[in-house]
């Protein structure tokens, strides 16, 4: 028996990721590097909020098809993160509010763009967006 | 006094963090470490009054000059204990499980004439004091003269809130958390009790925050009318320290802007300190929420669910949740539940096990108890150690009553399109499943317009 002895404090400014910095999740010591920059993780199949009280639902009295290339808005829109379509900055919806760190990163430059994966009218309207991230 | 300096008064710690399965263990330094890394992002001067045993020195002079500290001076040395804690939960899904070590065997000895030459500074504008493990009416009883606004995070001392009369004058903030035995005990889990017993008399204003449910901050002149700042909610590493990173965003900005978005920046920052441990990345984090104008960040929704309006939030439990199976993840969402205030209900648990050999009557009686208890309940948590065929039929009457559904799937069982597509979430992570329960019964409370989402 015996024990592992490689944890020391490294938590300083400037060192190089993965270089022994404390982990919650594990591996603080030398091991597992830190969690993917979360501006950078894709979002993917995501139900977009408020789909029928939004501008693309109220003017067509539809919602935009499957494969329809849309993009994060820069500014949010009543507090939210809106998604609309690349054509015509029609408005579809917002993201759930998990993702409202996205205004932060697109601060840092980060653009956000993808399409619609599904899209339903009824019984409620229904929009599903993927979305990768870009600098 | 438009110049802003914070002295950071508290306990260093190790932060050990205790994963799940075979990660190694990660450690840093903790307790007022982690209002440190805020102020050091935020680019705003701070000295450190700290107590520690005496191993961890050489390292708080390390880390605090790497942190930008202007001084760290040491105010009291402890002996007995190392100052470790481990953390065998760091999300806070539920009880965080702290353990700290050879609590009981803890001393410190203050050198108050170390905090006195420090309180000398008059450019210090703001102090902060995370109370706990240091002689705490004697540390108060040095600032009733010092021009400095004093703030204080209460969440461990002082255990009866009258002994924040120490100070000998009004605190601007007293700041408690609503996971604080002061809060859920003392005071009864009640605002409107923190606001009798401290407004005005010992606090100009109160500051409670509530984990995922946002927080609430009360000003003596308005007491009526809290600011409501939401949780930023979103997948965290750990829970570590956060409110302590939001106590000193809160301190900084509420010197330059008014109260709301002051507390707006706070819990973003405070987001972003929970979804990393790497200083560099948190750095990057904060100036980039800070470069969002003030208008902006005080409209971004989030989660806003007051503690007191939760146990109305009632969660059906459906799962196997049989005397004959193992029930340690049901019983997990159980705890998390009720940890967090919500009303979950179990219902085998409230109307009895069907057994074998039971009537056609007692069988039937049980089915309608349960559907009548699904129709009472806002919100479904299904538990799924297994493919159990009575949860996966429950989980499919409140789909298509349009109840939330969110799925705790602890080994990773689900594969049937229809379990991993309808509901609103399916994880075999309890943190996300927890987070999902506040946004749906955030969202529920928004459509019935009572708390809201925002």
């Amino acid at each position: 028996m015996g024990s592992t002895g490689r944890n020391r404090f490294t938590d300083y400014p400037g060192t190089p990721k993965g270089d022994g910095r404390a982990s919650p999740k594990g591996g603080g010591a030398g091991g597992s590097p830190e969690a993917p920059n979360p501006c950078e993780a894709p979002v993917t199949n995501v139900p977009l909020d408020e789909v029928a009280r939004c501008e693309y639902h109220t003017i067509h009295q539809d919602v935009p098809d499957a494969g329809t290339a849309v993009q994060v808005r820069r500014n949010l829109v009543k507090g939210r993160v809106a998604v609309e379509t690349q054509e015509r900055n029609e408005l579809i919806g917002f993201l759930p509010t998990q993702f409202n760190h996205l205004r932060r990163c697109m601060e840092q430059g980060y653009v956000y763009s993808g399409m619609v994966v599904s899209s339903r009218l009824k019984p409620i309207p229904v929009v599903r967006v993927s979305l990768q991230a870009s600098q | 006094m438009e110049h802003t300096k914070v002295c950071l008064i508290g306990q260093v710690l190790v932060d050990v963090f205790l994963p799940a399965g075979t990660a190694t263990p990660g450690l840093r330094l903790g307790g007022i470490m982690h209002a440190a890394r805020a102020l050091w992002a935020m680019q705003c001067p701070y000295v450190m009054a700290y107590v520690a045993p005496a191993y961890l020195d050489p390292a708080v002079a390390r880390l605090a000059a790497s942190y930008g500290a202007e001084k760290a001076i040491k105010i009291g040395n402890v002996e007995g204990s190392p100052n470790v804690v481990l953390v065998g939960e760091p999300t806070e899904a539920g009880p965080q499980g702290y353990e700290f070590l050879l609590r009981d065997e803890h001393t410190c000895s203050l050198t108050p004439e170390a905090l006195r030459a420090l309180l000398r500074d008059d450019t210090i504008s703001d102090v902060l004091v995370f109370p706990g493990g240091f002689d705490l009416p004697r540390t108060l009883a040095l600032f009733s003269e010092a021009k400095a606004a004093v703030h204080i995070d209460a969440n461990f001392e002082p255990a009866d809130l009258a002994g924040l009369g120490d100070l000998g004058r009004s605190f601007a903030t007293v700041i408690l958390s609503t996971s604080s035995q002061t809060f859920q005990g003392q005071l009864g889990g009640s605002a409107r009790a923190l606001c009798g017993a401290v407004l005005g008399k010992y606090a100009d204003a109160v500051l409670l925050k509530e984990n995922r449910g946002g927080s609430r901050f009360f000003r003596h002149a308005d007491a009526d009318s809290p600011i409501g700042t939401p949780a930023q909610v979103r997948r965290i590493m750990h829970s570590v320290g956060v409110g302590d990173c939001f106590d000193a965003v809160y301190v900084v900005k509420c010197r330059v802007m008014p109260d709301a978005p002051a507390l707006a920046y706070a819990a973003n920052i405070a987001a972003e300190y929970a979804c990393t441990t790497d200083p560099d990345e948190f750095r990057n984090a904060a100036c980039a929420t800070l470069s969002i104008s003030a208008e902006e960040i005080v409209s971004l929704t989030g989660i806003l669910l007051p503690w007191e309006e939760r146990p109305r939030i009632q969660v059906y439990i459906a799962a196997p949740d049989f005397d004959y199976v193992d029930r340690k993840p049901i019983e997990q969402v159980v705890e998390c539940l009720k940890y967090h205030n919500f009303t979950p209900r179990r219902p085998v648990v409230e109307h009895g096990q069907c057994a074998k050999g039971d009537s056609v009557e007692r069988r039937q009686l049980l089915c309608d108890s349960d559907l009548e208890l699904l129709e009472q309940c806002q919100i479904m948590l299904a538990v799924l150690p297994f493919d159990d065929p009575g949860t996966l039929i429950e989980i499919g009457v409140a789909v298509e009553r349009r109840m939330p559904v969110i799925v705790y799937d602890p080994y990773r069982q689900a594969q049937n399109l229809m379990l991993t597509q309808l509901p609103a979430c399916v994880s075999s992570d309890l943190d996300q499943v927890i987070t999902a329960v506040f946004a749906q019964a955030a969202r529920l409370e928004s459509q019935q317009g009572g708390c809201h989402e925002g």
